[in-house]
Order: structure tokens, then sequence, then C-alpha cells
């Protein structure tokens, strides 16, 4: 990314309880097998390949395919291996970066998963793609929101 | 259906790219500016512009395949709405890597369940 340009940092985090054990999930997360299973971003897309070299270092390429499309390529490096505990991923995402952080905790009953993905995005590329759009979509979701309210 | 990448050259059209393809068009917009103040039929949303119904129905068939807007038919009338959740996923990165995050762990807890039995 280019160093000069203004990027702005933003972060989604999401927190489940499942009724499994920890190193049940932890292989969920890094056997490709598993990760194959699962970590389609959409319904109905599929992980044909997938490939996984867990060390710190070490990297990892799941092919996200679309029905019907090129398939997208995630790559991401290990930034950090705690077994069963967390997991810290540098990923590129349609060239943007982003870190991708997986814990895991006891539950009752279960695994707390606990992700966050902290994505710098440059607000030149986000300026691209939403134009003025941005603004309008808020003013039109603020209409809304009172209109329903 | 949900928007993956919002840039590079293999994003293809996904929904983000729709939702903003269709608000690229003036009278896009100000249907929806229209829409946004309420409910409307088709001839309401057509009275202020000076084209014909058949070209309002090509908007609007734009916006609901955007997923901007939905209709419902009541008796012969069609009446028309904005579909906010809509609108708050084109917002962006937040908007878009939730959804995804949301569909992988629901999908990890259906993996996670069928290695039970």
């Amino acid at each position: 990314m280019n160093p000069n340009t203004a990027t702005e940092e933003t972060t989604i985090e999401l927190t489940r309880v499942y009724r499994a054990p920890r190193a049940r999930v932890w292989a969920a997360f890094t056997e490709p097998e598993q990760l194959k299973r699962w970590y389609a971003p959409v319904a109905g897309w599929t992980i044909p390949v997938c490939e996984v070299d867990l060390r710190v270092g070490g990297t990892y390429e799941i092919h996200l395919q679309p029905p019907g499309r090129d398939a997208y390529v995630e790559r991401g490096t290990y930034v950090e291996i705690v077994p069963e505990q967390r997991l810290v991923v540098d990923l590129g995402i349609a060239g943007e970066q982003t870190t991708l952080t997986v814990e895991l905790l006891d539950a009752e009953e279960g695994t707390e998963v606990r992700v966050t993905e902290t994505g710098y995005s440059s607000r030149e590329i986000r300026d691209r793609h939403l134009g003025g759009w941005t603004t309008m979509l808020s003013q039109l979701e603020q209409q809304l929101e009172q209109q329903l309210a | 259906m949900v928007n993956y990448s919002r840039s590079g050259p293999a994003a293809g059209r996904t929904t983000m790219d729709r939702a903003f393809a269709a608000l690229s068009d003036p009278t896009r917009r100000a249907i929806v500016a229209r829409l946004a103040r309420g409910e409307a039929t088709v001839s309401e949303l057509a009275a202020p512009f000076p084209v014909s119904l058949p070209a309002i129905s090509k908007h609007l068939k734009v916006l609901e395949e955007a997923g901007l807007m939905a209709r419902s038919k009541q008796g012969r009338v069609h009446r028309c709405r904005l579909v906010p959740r809509a609108l708050k996923q084109a917002e962006g990165w937040i908007g878009e890597r939730r959804r995804v995050w949301e569909h992988r762990l629901d999908a990890l807890g259906a993996h996670l369940q069928e290695g039970d039995r």
C-alpha cells in the first residue's frame, strides 16, 4: 500500500459460543479439509483449494470460488499461533491489508470464539469505489430510521 | 447474495457494484430519494418525470435487482418501498466483512454439529 495515502482503520468483532471443545474448534480453523467445509464467505461458494502451513511466518492460501466466476484467492501469513487459544493472521484481501485475530475461550458447555478483523483501507481506494454515495446512503439511512422509529 | 470483495480486477458484478451502478442514474436517485420519504405507487413515482411509465418500470427493475427496493402488489397497484437493510449493507467494508463472518460462523456451527453425529 502506498504509505502516503491516507488510511482509515476499521474493525469488526464477532463472538459466538459453540458446543464443541476448543481442540475441535481450533482444528476447524487450522486444518485445510475442515476449512474447506465452512470458510466460504457466501452461501453457494466453494473452496476447491486450501493450503495451510501452520507456523509463525507460514502462509495459507484459500481459493474462494463463486459459481460461474473466477475464484478469489485469499492469502494469509500466520503472525501468532497459540494452539487452541489464539491465531493472528495478516491477510491481503483485494490488495488491502487486514489483520484477522481468532481467540478461543472456555465457555460453559463449549467454546467461545471471538473473531476480530481490522482493515486498513486506503481512503483513495474507498473513495474511488464509493464516490459520494456513502454520504447519500447515510443520509437515506437516517431518514429511514426516522421513518421506522 | 453477499459482496465479498469490493476492489481488484476480479471483483465482478457484486451486490455493492449493482447498488452503486443503480444509483449512478439521476432518475433512479430521485426515485430513491422519493421512497426515502415513504412508500409510493409506480404512478406516483412516475409523476414527476417527463418519461413514459415503461421507462420508469425499467428504472424500478434496476433498483429491485440491486436489492435497494421491493414492491408489493395490492390488486393492480404496485407499491414500492426501500429496503433499509440493502442500504445499510452498501455501507462498505464493515458491513461487508461482518456479513462474511456472520455467514462463516453460522457455517462453522453447522460444521461442528455435523461432527457430533
